[in-house]
């Protein structure tokens, strides 16, 4: 061949792959959300979410998650301040079967907190410039056989049971796969590694868990799963089910649940029962949850229903009937029940940094609970939607959290209401207010043996996603 | 030169041709962007028409995608609802 002709085929394929190029390169993905909310409270952002020093934690801004009325003025003067959120998410696809995703979240626990300084959720003062950069998830997800998805890396996580075990970004692998009618799923987490503490050994002193999960379609209207959760912790952490700090865990933990989904017409049926048996901070245990909820759409709109109950012990000694979940120690639930739609009563849908709950953890610490919530969704418009809820809810067990047995095991009534119009095609703005009466549970804990005033929350937010 | 020009002006015409077919294409059938990641160099959707537009391919059915495509879409729009999920989770 010709030194032209060489020259001149190697012109045209450069060119060809050139311009082809862009059908074949890395697909880019950004997503994200900005959330700001005005908060009034006599419950978030005050002295009765503040855990006390004596409870091992830093002072805190009424957002250290736990409702601790007790031996505090029973008058609260109510809080007002603005929260601030943004999340954005990048993710590098090379192809249908293989991607980068991260996520990374930008926040201000409060307008007003910090400025020039290095932290997490600080910045918020004037001036800013801080450095506040959080890396919530990097993770591999690819599908390296057919029907396999394998995910490795720091990812979201959560289990089958409406979250009420974990829900949460952790480290570790996890597979999954589906056969037809049949998922099944397979994962290992790292949740804390501290063996640098003990002997200067990684993989020493850790706090692992090993995941097991199948579901399995018996019918369109018909779906029904299994899962088996291992939990191992033996790190030098704070994450029990004590509400004061411990360092030495000792867990070894087996959860074995099912749960299943019917649906029929307008009528949705789901519920779950987990059981829980093996070790934990040295206590042998045996522990339970049971639920079940309901949607049904009747009128304009849906009504829902929704049951939780959960093992609890009355005392720290002896054979333990306490939850485990990840975590119920104070200000590291990584768990959640949003299903039941409360505000104070349970975890906020809503909350960002501050993120307050009379019942904050699943197991409650140690105490367990049982409740029942009701609400109805109701679309007003293509713009504007409302929904309003109630719920009930009462300790299993008093154990005596705060000092001294409770008069009652009720904790208390909610009833909360919302309305979120929406301003543009990704924009919304929403208020919600809730109030809850408490109940004989906190009669006479406050100072002088008063009892706490009902606590109440009233937002309004601002929400952007794309 | 005079090949060299030809082979490069061809190449730029058979290329460019490709491109507007590709581009084509979706309208007419299948969303390659969606189902293989494939001619979506100029799409920038928001989770939300994302989300839309799966569930528009998934209503064209079985006339045009076949069972297995129909699934990979399920599970794309199973994926991009829980990022929508993960980006408004509440908490810390």
């Amino acid at each position: 061949m010709k030194k032209s002709n060489v020259l001149a085929a190697l012109a045209a394929l450069g060119l060809t792959v050139a311009t082809t190029v862009p059908a074949m390169a890395l697909e880019n993905e950004f997503h994200g959300m900005f959330q700001a909310q005005y908060i009034n409270s006599n419950f978030n952002g005050t002295g009765t979410t503040t855990l006390p020093s004596n409870y091992g934690l830093a002072a805190g801004w009424g957002g250290d998650t736990q409702y601790v009325p007790f031996g505090q003025p029973k008058h609260v003067y109510s809080a007002n301040f603005v929260e601030q959120r943004a999340r954005l998410g990048y993710t590098a696809k090379a192809n249908a079967d293989l991607k980068l995703v991260t996520a990374f979240e930008l926040d201000y626990a409060y307008w007003g907190n910090s400025a020039y300084a290095v932290g997490r959720n600080q910045g918020g003062a004037v001036g800013a410039d801080t450095v506040n950069f959080e890396t919530k998830s990097v993770y591999l997800d690819a599908n390296i056989f057919k029907n396999v998805n394998m995910r490795l890396g720091m990812m979201p996580y959560n289990d089958s049971f409406k979250s009420i075990l974990f829900d949460a970004d952790m480290a570790g692998i996890a597979f999954s796969s589906s056969y037809d009618k049949f998922t099944p799923s397979i994962g290992y987490f790292r949740f804390n590694d501290t063996g640098l503490a003990q002997d200067n050994v990684l993989g020493h002193m850790t706090n692992d868990l090993f995941v097991l999960d199948g579901k399995y379609e018996v019918s369109k209207d018909l779906k029904v799963g299994a899962a088996y959760y291992f939990f191992r912790n033996d790190s030098n952490t704070t994450n029990s089910n004590n509400l004061f700090d411990i360092s030495q865990q000792d867990v070894k933990l087996s959860s074995f649940g099912l749960n299943a989904e019917y649906t029929s017409g307008p009528l949705t049926v789901n519920g779950f029962g987990i059981f829980q048996a093996g070790t934990v901070d040295k206590r042998s245990t045996t522990a339970w949850a049971l639920n079940t909820g309901a949607k049904y759409n009747v009128g304009p709109g849906t009504a829902r229903v929704e049951f939780l109950y959960v093992s609890g012990e009355d005392s720290a000694t002896g054979h333990s009937n306490a939850f485990y979940s990840v975590f119920d120690n104070a200000a590291v639930a990584e768990h959640g029940y949003w299903n039941n739609e409360m505000v104070i009563l349970g975890r906020d849908k809503n909350a960002m940094t501050t993120d307050n709950s009379i019942i904050a953890t699943t197991g409650n610490f140690g105490q367990g609970q049982i409740g029942g919530y009701i609400g109805y969704d109701l679309p007003v418009t293509d713009k504007l939607s409302t929904a309003a809820n109630a719920g009930f809810a009462a300790v299993a067990k008093d154990n005596g959290l705060g000092g001294a047995k409770h008069k009652s095991n009720y904790l208390g009534t909610e009833i909360n209401a919302e309305a979120s119009y929406k301003l543009l095609e990704n924009l919304s703005v929403g208020v919600r207010a809730a109030y809850v009466f408490l109940g004989d549970y906190y009669k006479d804990v406050a100072l002088n043996n008063e009892t706490p005033v009902n606590p109440y929350d009233a937002k309004v937010m601002f929400k952007y996603s794309f | 030169m005079k090949r060299i020009l030809i082979a490069v002006l061809t190449a730029f015409a058979l290329s460019t041709a490709s491109a507007a077919i590709a581009q084509d294409a979706p309208k007419a059938g299948k969303d390659e962007c969606l189902l293989i990641s494939k001619g979506c160099k100029d799409q920038v959707d928001s989770i939300q028409q994302k989300i839309k537009r799966i569930n528009t391919e998934i209503k064209k059915g079985k006339k045009v995608y076949s069972a297995e495509d129909l699934k990979k879409l399920e599970q794309k729009l199973k994926e991009t609802e829980d990022l929508l999920n993960t980006l408004g989770k509440p908490g810390r």
